[in-house]
């Protein structure tokens, strides 16, 4: 009897159409309907579920139990509150899909001719529970002759690190990186970044955080050949190293002189000052010129948890 | 006698420090801390507030406000934006404004640092800091202005 009851749920559970919307949570917005070839979508979740995030993606719509896998890698969002996720499930989410679009394995789908829609599905952290599986209908607008684009390719790096949609790269406290990026069809780029915890100035990233996440978003706007894209490249934030700037301290000393160092590390720590050496004394931050000789002084500052380690450096003046 | 001064000692740990007017220095639940250089004040003087470890990623305003009750929004404050430096009441930090804000706020020096020159006045429009209680008073800006969590109040009184 147990057994059959078994085989009853198995062959249930193989037959629920990942269509078959039972999941939790409740999405809701627009347009849906009369869409153009490439509209935004706005969306807003409630009853967001607690076993992991969501996964939005545009892709033509499911036929049998299987999830679809003809979807738009251009057209993708992870719902978390997580780091890197595109957006926290409280957000207002911002949903971009194309009317036509190629899919990974190259097979050109136009939604004008076939059903497309944002599926949506559990993340990675819960990726093989179909629960949350959900499938919401995307009309486009028919007679629209914009011709079937390939998503343009963008390809960026900051400070010469390779950035992945996928594998965030990291990225330490107020250590500023160089934003480069190209995109397939030669467009002109436009950049922002979506997190307060990084900003983007004059082409330089630089994180304001020590822990946490930015989110660089790089939008092309296409040209003939390239549909426009907006890719998004994740950040893990880690924490920075305080220092000081040699160039501030004196590098010589004329013998009985006494100079004041800047006590003040790079990140406004106050800075301790020692030496072992016979050339000089440190009394505080001031360094009296004893003997002809080098003066080596040790430069420590305290860190702050989370995001800078402490100063700790060496200086050395010579004594003339 | 011995027995004397201690009981005074203790007595006067155990009684409630009046730091109105006397704390240079506040300390938020961040670790942040805002410092000045006067308590005690002129109208129309000229004080130094410094603030380190703020959090960057979070703009704030710096202005000379009336003390609101508990949880309540610092207001009213005065001033305005200020990028001339000297001479005005109130400054806009934040290292990501938003657009708008681009050329109006100062970012933050590394270490969550800013230092600002605030000309302090005893009038708060129809206020009178003489007669309600003021302070230099840090709050989130605009993009956050119902987070109570940023507000750093430094009491003020004018001699």
């Amino acid at each position: 009897m147990k057994k059959i009851i078994l085989a009853i749920f198995v062959i249930a559970g193989l037959l629920v159409s990942p269509t078959a919307a039972n999941a939790q949570a409740k999405v809701v917005g627009g347009p849906l309907t009369e869409l153009s070839a490439a509209p935004t979508i706005n969306l807003s979740i409630t009853d967001f579920p607690t076993k992991a995030g969501l996964y939005f993606l545009q892709c033509t719509a499911p036929t049998g139990p299987t999830r679809p896998t003809t979807c738009n890698d251009a057209a993708q969002l992870w719902i978390s509150t997580q780091p890197g996720a595109n957006f926290l499930p409280t957000a207002n989410i911002v949903f971009k899909p194309v009317a036509s679009y190629k899919t990974r394995t190259g097979e050109e789908i136009d939604c004008r001719k076939v059903s497309c829609g944002i599926y949506i599905r559990y993340d990675h952290n819960n990726g093989t529970d179909f629960s949350e599986d959900n499938f919401i209908a995307l009309k486009f607008k028919s007679g629209d002759n914009t011709p079937t684009l390939v998503s343009d390719e963008i390809t960026a790096s900051i400070g010469g690190v390779a950035l992945s949609q996928r594998n965030p790269i990291t990225m330490a406290y107020r250590a500023p990186g160089l934003l480069l990026a190209s995109a397939k069809s030669g467009a002109a780029l436009t950049f922002k970044s979506y997190a307060p915890a990084c900003t983007l100035v004059n082409g330089v990233v630089t994180a304001l955080k020590g822990t946490g996440a930015c989110d660089i978003g790089i939008t092309s706007p296409g040209n003939a050949t390239y549909g426009p894209i907006e890719v998004h490249f994740p950040i893990y934030l880690t924490p920075g190293t305080d220092g000081i700037l040699h160039k501030a301290y004196p590098m010589t000393m004329k013998i009985h002189k006494s100079v004041l160092l800047k006590s003040e590390s790079l990140f406004g720590e106050s800075l301790k000052f020692k030496t072992s050496s016979k050339a000089c004394r440190v009394l505080k931050n001031k360094v009296i010129a004893l003997t002809k000789g080098e003066c080596s002084i040790s430069i420590t500052g305290p860190g702050v948890a989370n995001l800078f380690a402490g100063a700790k450096d060496t200086h050395t003046i010579t004594i003339q | 006698m011995r027995k004397t001064l201690i009981l005074s000692l203790l007595l006067a740990l155990a009684l409630p420090q009046n730091s109105y007017a006397a704390n240079k220095s506040v300390t938020g639940e961040l670790g942040q801390t805002l410092t000045t250089s006067a308590t005690s004040v002129a109208n129309n003087s000229v004080i130094t507030v410094t603030g380190k470890r703020f959090d960057e990623s979070v703009g704030i305003y710096l202005a000379i406000c009336v003390i609101p009750k508990s949880g309540l929004q610092p207001t009213p404050c005065g001033g305005g934006v200020n990028k001339a430096g000297v001479g005005e009441g109130s400054f806009w930090i934040s290292s990501n404004p938003p657009p708008y804000g681009v050329g109006l706020a100062d970012p933050f020096k590394p270490g969550g640092r800013f230092s600002y020159k605030i000309r302090v006045a005893k009038k708060i429009g129809k206020f009178d800091c003489t007669k309600v209680k003021c302070a230099i008073t840090v709050r989130a800006d605009h993009l956050r202005s119902e987070d109570r969590s940023h507000d750093l109040y430094l009491p003020i009184t004018f001699k």
